[in-house]
C-alpha cells in the first residue's frame, strides 16, 4: 500500500516538474506533406510518441502543419525533420525519403 | 494488388477532376476506417457508403475502399454506415478522395474517439450498454474473461469455492448463470461450461466486451435475464503481424498467449490464437493443508478463417479447442511437517476438462443500407471429469446451435427490423458418485437429458424521432419438453438533450438449469445431494424490468458523466439450490417469491488531461424462498440469498501521459457483508465487509509494452475459508462457503510484444 502511494507521488512530482522546466523545451512548427488521418497516425502515434525528447505533438491535417514540443537537450529540429522524411513525408525543406514514400498507403500520398 | 488499386483510384480521381462539373455520371471514391484498440486507423471492410441524395451506394472492400457513381451535382451528402458503428455523413463539395472514420455505436456521443475513452456508457444506444475496449482490459491483469471485470462496477467477480480457484460473476444481484455470456453473439457459457467457462477465454484474445444490462436482445436467445455480456475476439481481418504476451505471477504462474494472422491465397485470411498457462507446483499459503494456488495446465487454441475476396459476402468459420487439468485439495499426505494436519488419506481433487467447438457464419450483405442475411452455427463438445475426496463427477455435453437471420429497413433507415429462426439442441450425460465416509453414505446419480428448442424471433428498432427510439422484440420458442415459451422484450430510450438519456426496459427470459454442474462448489463438502426427481425440475422463468439515467456534463470544463441504474428481477420459477440445511444440498422448484433488486450509481470525472476518476456504488437485495422440513410438513421461508454482498463500491484512479507512454491504474473496492449459511456448530452469520486494492503500471515502447501490478495488495483473506479443515471426511467439512478472497497478495509482471509484418 505504502509503495503504491510512493509511486503515485512520484508520478505527481514528475507531472509538476514537467510544467516548471519550460526553459529546456521548445516548440516548433514543421510543414509536412501529411494529408490525412492515417498520416497523422503514422507520424505521431506510431513514431513521435516514442521518440526521445518529444513531449507533445499535434498535427493539423488540413494544412499538414505539425507542431512539436520537444526537449532541446535531447533532440533537435533537424533530427525531427529527418525522422519525418524517413517516414515518407517532406518536412520543411527536407524532401521525403523516396522509398518510404512509395510504400505509403495511397491516400497518404501527396496529390500531384 | 495495392499498387493496382492505387493506380486505379488515382486514375479515377483524375477523371473526377477532369469531368467533375461536366459529366452527370461521376464517381466518388474514398476510404472508410475505424480506430483499433490502440487508437490506430484500420480499414473497415464491408461498410455501406451511399449518396444520401440519390441513394446510390456501394460497399467497401477489404482495404476499406469504396467507389460510388452518382449523377447529382456537387455538393453531395455521402453517408457511411456499418452495423455496430455510428453512421457518419460527409458533405462533398468537389470530387476528391474522401475519408470516413467510424466509431463503434456503443460509444458515447461526446467525441469519445478523440479522448480515446476506454470504458463508456452509451447515450445513443437504446439498451443500457457499456463498452469495454481492449485498452481498458490492459489496465489490469486480465488473464481470462473472469478477470476482465476487475475495473468494472456492473459485473462482480467472486471466488466460487476454496478448491478450484475458479471465479464466477454476478450481475444485478444474481449469479452469473442468469447472464448470457456470448462470444461474438454466439452462445458461450451454456450448459456444463457455465461453472468454469469464464476461465476458458484468455484475456489477450479479447478485442472488446459489451455489457448490456437487463434482458438483452431477443436475437441472441431467450436466456439473458440479468444481462448480456458479449465478447469480441481478435479477428483475422483485424490482426496485423504477430502478437505475443507473456505473464508471470509471484506464485509462479506462467501464461503465454500469441495471436497471428496470414493470407491464404488471395481470398482467405486465417488467424491462429493460442494460449498456454502453467503452474507446476501447488501452493498452500495459509498452512491449512489445502492448496490455495492450484496446479494448472491449460491449453487453448482458436483457428479462424475469413473469406475476404468479396465485401458483400461474409463467410467465416473457426475451430476452438481447450484442455485443462487442475490439481488441488490436499496434494500429499506424507510429507507434511505440521503434526496437527496428519491424515491417512488426503482429500485430493483433480478436474479435467476438454472442449472442442466449431463455429461458422455465412452471410450476404445486400446493396441496400442495413440489409443482410446470414446463417450462424455452432457445434460443441464438452467433457468434464472430476474427482474430489473419493467422490466423482463426470459430465458430457453435445450441443448444436443454428440460427438463420435476416435484417432490413422498412421505408427508410429509421426503421430497422430483424427476423430469424433458431435451434438449440443439447444432450447432457452426467454421473455423480458422492462418497460421504462419515455418514456412511454413498449417493449415486445418473442424469441424462436432451433439450431441444426451436424458436422464431422478430425485432423492430425504430427511431421515432432523433430523441426517442425503441426496440420491440418478441420470440416464441417451442421446447420439446415444456411446450411454448413466449419472450417479449421492450427497450426505450428518450434523449431530452444531446447529453442525457433515459431508458426503460422490461422483458422475459427462460433458462434450463444444470443444477449439478452449476452447484459443484457446494459438493466440495460433506453435503449430500437431495434431488428427488431430476426430471421434475421445471425451466426457470423470470421477468426483469428497470430504468437507467445517463447524463454527461462539464464541471469547470472537465468532462463528467453520471449514471443511475435500477433493476428488479422477479422469478416465476427458479431451480433453487438450497444450502440452508446441515449437510444437504437440496435442489427443487421454487415455491414462493424470489426476486432481486439492484441499484447502481456511477460517476466518472476527468480532472485534468490524462486523469480519470471513477466512483461507483451498488446495492443488491436478493431474496429467495427456501423449503424447510418441519414436523408438521413443509414450511417456506423467504430470505436473502447467500453470498450476495449487500453493497459494493469501487474507486478507480487512472493516469496516463501523452500518447499513453506510461499509464497507471489503481482500483479500490469495498465489498459489503453477505449472508453465510450455518452448518452444524456454526451459526448463520453476515460476513465482514472488506477492501480489495489492486493496481498496475504500464510502460509502452514502440514495439512492446511492459506491465507490472498487484492484486489484493492489502492481503485481505477470508478467515477459515474451509470449514472442518482438520478432517475433510468429517461431518463439518465444507469448502464451498466462500464470501471473500481466498488468495492473498499477488504480484505479476508481463510483456506484450507487437510485431507488424
Amino acid at each position: 500500500m505504502k509503495n503504491l502511494i510512493w509511486i503515485l507521488l512520484a508520478f505527481l512530482s514528475n507531472y509538476a516538474s514537467a510544467q516548471t522546466n519550460g526553459k529546456k523545451t521548445a516548440t516548433v512548427e514543421i510543414q509536412t506533406s501529411a494529408v490525412c488521418g492515417m498520416c497523422e497516425d503514422l507520424i505521431i502515434q506510431k513514431n513521435l510518441a516514442f521518440e526521445k525528447g518529444v513531449k507533445y505533438a499535434e498535427m493539423d491535417v488540413k494544412t499538414g502543419v505539425l507542431t512539436v514540443n520537444y526537449r532541446k537537450d535531447k533532440t533537435s529540429v533537424a533530427h525531427l525533420r529527418s525522422l519525418i522524411s524517413s517516414l515518407g513525408y517532406s518536412a520543411d525543406s527536407v524532401k521525403a525519403d523516396s522509398l518510404a514514400y512509395e510504400n505509403l498507403h495511397f491516400c497518404c500520398k501527396k496529390p500531384h | 494488388m495495392r499498387k493496382h488499386l492505387a493506380l486505379f483510384a488515382l486514375l479515377f480521381a483524375g477523371i473526377n477532376i477532369l469531368f467533375a462539373q461536366t459529366t452527370p455520371n461521376q464517381e466518388i471514391s474514398g476510404y472508410v476506417f475505424e480506430r483499433d484498440t490502440k487508437g490506430n486507423l484500420k480499414p473497415l471492410p464491408g461498410a455501406h457508403v451511399y449518396s444520401v441524395t440519390n441513394q446510390n451506394g456501394s460497399v467497401t472492400d477489404q482495404k476499406g475502399f469504396f467507389l460510388i457513381y452518382t449523377d447529382h451535382p456537387f455538393p453531395q451528402s455521402i453517408s457511411a454506415s456499418f452495423v455496430g458503428y455510428e453512421s457518419d455523413t460527409i458533405e462533398v463539395k468537389k470530387a476528391k478522395a474522401i475519408e470516413f472514420v467510424l466509431s463503434p455505436s456503443t460509444l458515447n456521443e461526446v467525441k469519445l474517439i478523440e479522448r480515446k475513452k476506454t470504458n463508456a456508457k452509451s447515450i445513443l444506444k437504446v439498451s443500457n450498454v457499456e463498452w469495454i475496449s481492449g485498452q481498458e482490459l490492459q489496465k489490469a491483469a486480465c488473464c481470462n474473461l473472469s478477470e476482465c471485470f476487475e475495473t468494472n462496477a456492473s459485473v462482480d467477480i467472486i471466488s466460487s469455492d476454496a478448491i478450484t480457484g475458479a471465479k464466477k460473476i454476478q450481475m444485478l444481484g444474481l449469479d452469473g448463470v442468469y447472464s448470457d455470456v456470448l462470444v461474438e453473439n454466439k452462445p458461450f457459457l451454456r450448459g456444463l461450461a457455465a461453472t468454469y467457462g469464464l476461465n476458458y477465454i484468455p484475456g489477450s484474445w479479447i478485442e472488446s466486451i459489451q455489457i448490456a444490462k437487463a434482458t438483452g436482445s431477443v436475437t441472441s436467445g431467450f436466456q439473458a435475464l440479468t444481462g448480456q455480456i458479449n465478447t469480441e475476439l481478435y479477428k483475422p481481418e483485424t490482426i496485423d503481424g504477430f502478437f505475443w504476451n507473456s505473464y508471470l505471477s509471484s506464485v509462479g504462474m506462467i501464461e503465454n498467449n500469441f495471436i497471428t494472422a496470414s493470407f491464404v491465397g488471395k481470398d482467405w485470411k486465417t488467424a491462429l490464437l493460442g494460449h498456454y498457462s502453467y503452474l507446476g507446483r501447488s501452493i498452500d499459503r495459509n498452512g491449512d493443508s489445502f492448496v490455495d494456488e492450484i496446479a494448472i495446465n491449460r491449453i487453448a487454441l482458436l483457428n479462424r478463417w475469413r473469406y475476404i475476396a468479396r465485401p458483400d459476402r461474409h463467410i467465416e468459420f473457426s475451430f476452438r479447442y481447450l484442455s485443462e487439468d487442475k490439481l488441488s485439495g490436499q496434494i500429499s499426505g506424507d510429507d507434511l511437517n505440521t503434526e496437527s494436519f496428519e491424515f491417512d488419506s488426503p482429500y485430493e481433487v483433480e478436474i479435467k476438462t476438454e472442449q472442442a467447438e466449431f463455429n461458422s457464419k455465412i452471410g450476404h450483405i445486400f446493396n441496400k443500407p442495413f440489409t443482410s442475411v446470414g446463417i450462424t452455427s455452432q457445434i460443441r463438445y464438452h467433457k468434464q471429469e472430476s474427482s474430489f475426496g473419493g467422490s466423482m463427477y463426470s459430465g458430457a455435453q453435445y450441443s448444436l446451435y443454428v440460427k438463420a437471420s435476416y435484417q432490413s429497413t422498412i421505408i427508410d433507415t429509421t426503421k430497422l427490423y430483424k427476423i430469424g429462426l433458431s435451434y438449440y439442441g443439447d444432450r447432457y450425460d452426467e454421473t455423480l458418485l458422492l462418497l460421504r465416509p462419515s455418514t456412511p453414505y454413498v449417493y449415486e446419480g445418473l442424469y441424462v437429458r436432451t433439450d431441444q428448442t426451436l424458436g422464431a424471433y422478430t425485432e423492430l428498432i425504430v427511431s421515432h424521432s432523433p430523441r426517442l427510439s425503441s426496440i420491440i422484440g418478441y420470440r416464441a420458442d417451442y421446447s420439446k419438453d415444456f411446450g411454448l415459451w413466449h419472450t417479449p422484450r421492450l427497450n426505450m430510450r428518450y434523449k431530452p438533450t444531446d447529453n442525457t438519456a433515459f431508458r426503460l426496459s422490461a422483458g422475459k427470459a427462460y433458462r434450463q438449469a444444470n443444477p449439478i454442474s452449476e452447484n459443484m462448489s457446494y459438493l466440495f463438502s460433506s453435503r449430500n445431494l437431495v434431488l428427488e426427481d431430476y426430471n421434475s425440475l421445471k425451466p426457470e422463468e423470470a421477468i426483469n424490468y428497470g430504468a437507467n439515467i445517463n447524463h454527461n456534463f462539464y464541471i469547470a470544463g472537465k468532462a463528467t458523466s453520471f449514471n443511475i441504474d435500477i433493476y428488479q428481477t422477479d422469478f416465476q420459477n427458479q431451480v433453487v439450490a438450497d444450502i440452508e440445511q446441515t449437510q444437504k444440498l437440496a435442489i427443487y422448484n421454487l415455491e414462493g417469491p424470489s426476486n432481486s433488486k439492484s441499484l447502481q450509481l456511477d460517476f466518472t470525472f476527468e480532472p485534468a488531461d490524462g486523469w480519470e476518476l471513477k466512483y461507483a456504488h451498488k446495492w443488491n437485495k436478493t431474496q429467495t424462498t427456501y423449503n424447510i422440513e418441519t414436523d408438521s410438513g413443509l414450511d417456506y421461508v423467504t430470505k436473502q440469498a447467500p453470498f450476495i454482498p449487500k453493497y459494493r463500491s469501487l474507486v478507480q484512479v487512472y493516469y496516463t501521459t501523452w500518447q499513453k507512454k506510461w499509464d497507471i491504474n489503481i482500483t479500490l473496492q469495498n465489498v459489503g457483508p453477505s449472508r453465510v449459511p450455518g452448518q452444524g456448530d456454526i451459526e448463520e452469520f453476515w460476513s465482514d465487509n472488506f477492501n480489495l486494492l489492486s493496481g498496475q503500471i504500464t510502460r509502452r515502447f514502440k514495439k512492446f509494452d511492459w506491465y507490472i501490478g498487484v492484486e489484493n495488495a492489502l492481503n485481505y483473506m477470508q478467515p477459515n475459508p474451509i470449514r472442518g479443515v482438520e478432517n475433510p471426511f468429517s461431518d463439518n467439512f465444507d469448502a464451498g462457503m466462500i464470501w471473500g478472497p481466498v488468495m492473498g497478495t499477488k504480484w505479476f509482471t508481463g510483456i506484450r510484444l507487437n510485431m507488424n509484418n
